[in-house]
């Protein structure tokens, strides 16, 4: 716990958490203890408790620096029924919180909320469903980034190498509309229905799906699969991540009309492929291909190794023929957790 | 949160992560003139490290092997570095472009 200078404005404090390190380059609610402590009694955690330890680094991650973190973001404490399965999730091995953190990829944690706690909790689904401003997907999305800078970093001893990054790495949430035509998202995952669940993917910026004339579809399916296995796309040799689709309502009336959602990945994974030799030609395969990759040479590659890498959500404004591809991280695996069971459930890793 | 006297005082807690305490025991000098070559997986690694491989040897440095990561992003379990910790020259996992 650090001392505030006496009789400090409060552009000061601001000014000075923003010099400390303690912050993603926007301003941060300052972590006053009192606000840390009752986000901690919301949490049901105690402030010197560990919630994880980095024995490479000799680092210790104690609950009140996620409390100080989720305080700083702008969450209130009646979002600890996220806050609290979300941090675990961030903070497991298998999510593997520095890699996220350090890799050229400058991927985002893309969070996502399915199922009643969305009403429950005001998230918005609609317009602008991925760049709402609204305070609860805000700033549950910016806890996350925070965590990733913060703790990812091993608090400041390394660096953040992503090449590029993306606009997600300051808050990165779609909540999914409870006006859904298809099962909620996690439902993908074997959870019931009903439940409440928060999904956390390492993820690239979304890729817009323009498609207005489409009259059926097989066309707007086909204009997402071939936006998603565009030649730049990471995944083409590793296979591993994922992508999630995400439908807005216009297009999910077209392609619901013809195709359940599983009938809806196959028919994508069938098509978002390229010929693997201009893979090949262009770059995107190395010379020395490493057997475990399976490269063969004459047919297509698809950008994931199993159609079950591709997962669907609904949310975004009425209006517009609009969908959003999110490519996940080349090997990073998608956790999802019941707020109500607290069962977890992920991904397959990709096979090495 | 307030102290006593004229003027208030309010206490921020700090998010990040604190050291566990003990020594962390760091070789920054090798014991042997010798390289082991890990490859990291990451895009091109095995080729600059073939490349880097065959230039310390024309220096006269002994080339004790290239191994390979199993995941590229992951790391690697306690046996495993364990093992490596056993090398008394370099130690170069790498690399990416």
């Amino acid at each position: 716990m650090v001392a505030c200078r006496s009789q400090m404005g409060i552009d000061q404090v601001i000014s000075d958490c923003l010099e400390r390190g303690w912050a993603d380059g926007l301003p941060v609610v300052p972590p006053y203890a009192e606000l840390v402590d009752a986000m901690l009694a919301a949490l049901g955690w105690t402030a010197s408790a560990t919630l994880a330890r980095d024995e490479d680094l000799r680092l210790e991650i104690r609950c009140e620096h996620l409390a100080s973190l989720a305080v700083m973001a702008g969450c209130l404490p009646s979002y600890a029924r996220i806050l609290r399965p979300l941090s675990e999730m961030l903070l497991a091995p298998t999510f593997g919180l520095r890699g996220v953190a350090t890799t050229t990829g400058g991927v985002g944690i893309f969070v996502l909320v399915s199922g009643p706690v969305v009403t429950e909790l005001g998230f918005h689904t609609g317009a602008n469903a991925l760049g709402t401003p609204v305070r609860v997907n805000a700033s549950i999305g910016r806890f996350a980034q925070l965590v990733r800078h913060i703790c990812g970093r091993a608090g400041g001893l390394l660096e953040e190498f992503g090449t590029l990054g993306h606009p997600g790495r300051l808050s990165y949430l779609l909540a999914e509309s409870s006006e859904r035509v298809w099962p909620p998202f996690h439902t993908q995952f074997g959870f019931a229905a009903e439940e409440s669940c928060v999904a956390i993917m390492a993820a690239e910026g979304p890729n817009s799906i323009n498609n207005h004339y489409a009259e059926t579809a097989e066309q707007v399916l086909e204009t997402i699969a071939l936006g998603l296995a565009h030649a730049g796309t990471t995944n083409y040799y590793y296979q591993g991540g994922g992508y999630v689709i995400v439908v807005a309502p216009e297009h999910l009336d077209l392609i619901a009309a013809r195709f359940d959602r599983t009938a809806a990945r196959d028919f994508i994974y069938e098509r978002a492929r390229m010929p693997t030799r201009e893979l090949a030609r262009l770059g995107r395969i190395p010379r020395q291909i490493d057997p475990a990759r399976c490269v063969d040479l004459d047919a297509s590659r698809s950008p994931v190794a199993r159609a079950n890498q591709l997962l669907f959500a609904q949310a975004g404004g009425s209006a517009g023929k609009f969908s959003a591809v999110i490519p996940g991280w080349v090997t990073n695996v998608t956790h999802v957790k019941s707020l109500d069971s607290g069962r977890l459930e992920t991904s397959q890793p990709a096979a090495f | 949160m307030s102290v006593e006297g004229s003027e208030s005082c309010q206490l921020l807690v700090s998010p990040l992560p604190v050291p566990i305490p003990g020594p962390l025991p760091v070789s920054v000098v090798a014991r042997e003139r010798s390289v082991l070559l890990v490859d990291s997986r990451k895009p091109n690694a095995r080729r600059i490290l073939v490349r880097v491989g065959e230039l310390l040897q024309a220096e006269g440095v002994a080339l004790r092997g290239l191994e390979a990561k199993l995941q590229p992003v992951a790391g690697e379990d306690s046996a495993r570095l364990a093992a490596w910790n056993q090398h008394r020259g370099l130690l170069l996992l790498g690399v990416f472009d």
